[in-house]
């Protein structure tokens, strides 16, 4: 009887969970890299979330420097809009935007109709999602640089 | 040949050789069986047991479902892409980060 009980203990429990809410968050970090074919793998000056990211991308992309245009923050919460503005290359600055959904974010960087980027993904707190773009130049592949996004959704209480 | 190795089973099996059980043994036999299954500790029906039992299934259809649509996202029709247009790309690296990629022809950096 007792093993019953905790097994309903463990089912009711199981339940609340996850019907819950994800974790809260209490903003984004952003950082702006550029990918290219020659430089270095920035190792310090950023987030060790951001850090982790970097030494794990650099091993599938075909980027052998990674230059850190600019980082920002922003505040948010899930179910909320948040803008900033973030320097690209030769203190061109790009408007980016973190809409939130319950779990998931839209990413939006640079202006108009045609941004550089806009993304929908699962997000969780604490966890750096990479969003970049490039050209694709089936003759020379190697001569791409890219544009390369690190989000990583704060955790609230971090 | 078949019915020669089955002839030569049926030779080879010591029990029809051996004397059948007699009737008192038939009957000593039924009568233990008889007073063992009466001896044996009765198995109350607890309906306590039972609900709670039941309690535990109705809570892991609720998880079962509760989890199916809390993982169900949207599907979208697949269509082929043109070729100027962006394409994307979702992998995840081996240490778990999830990489977004857009193959976009018309990028100007």
């Amino acid at each position: 009887m007792r093993i019953i009980i905790l097994m309903l203990l463990a089912c009711v429990l199981a339940t609340t969970a996850n019907a819950q809410q994800p974790a809260q968050i209490r903003g984004f970090s952003v950082v702006l890299l550029l990918g290219e074919q020659q430089g270095s793998v920035p190792a310090e000056g950023l987030s060790p979330s951001a850090l982790r990211a970097i030494a794990d991308i650099k091993e599938f992309l075909p980027y052998k420097g990674y230059r850190v245009l600019d980082t920002q923050w922003v505040a948010g919460s899930w179910h909320s809009s948040s803008k900033g503005r973030i320097n690209n290359l030769d203190n061109f600055s790009l408007d980016f935007q973190v809409d939130t959904f319950t779990g998931g974010a839209k990413f939006r960087l640079g202006p108009g109709p045609e941004p550089l980027l806009e993304n929908s993904f699962a997000i969780k707190p604490g966890e750096t999602v990479v969003v970049g773009t490039s050209r694709v130049v089936a003759s020379r592949p190697q001569a791409n640089s890219a544009m390369i996004v690190l989000l990583t959704a704060v955790a609230a209480g971090k | 040949m078949k019915h020669e190795l089955r002839d030569q089973l049926r030779d080879a099996d010591p029990l029809t050789r051996e004397p059948a059980l007699t009737i008192e043994d038939v009957h000593a036999m039924r009568r233990r069986s008889v007073s063992a299954a009466r001896t044996a500790p009765y198995r109350r029906n607890r309906p306590g047991l039972r609900a709670a039992g039941a309690i535990v299934l109705a809570c892991m259809v609720v998880m079962v479902f509760t989890w199916s649509r809390s993982n169900r996202g949207p599907v979208n029709p697949v269509t082929a892409p043109k070729l100027d247009e962006p394409r994307q790309l979702q992998f995840e690296t081996p240490g778990g980060t999830r990489i977004i990629w857009v193959l976009n022809p018309n990028l100007e950096l």
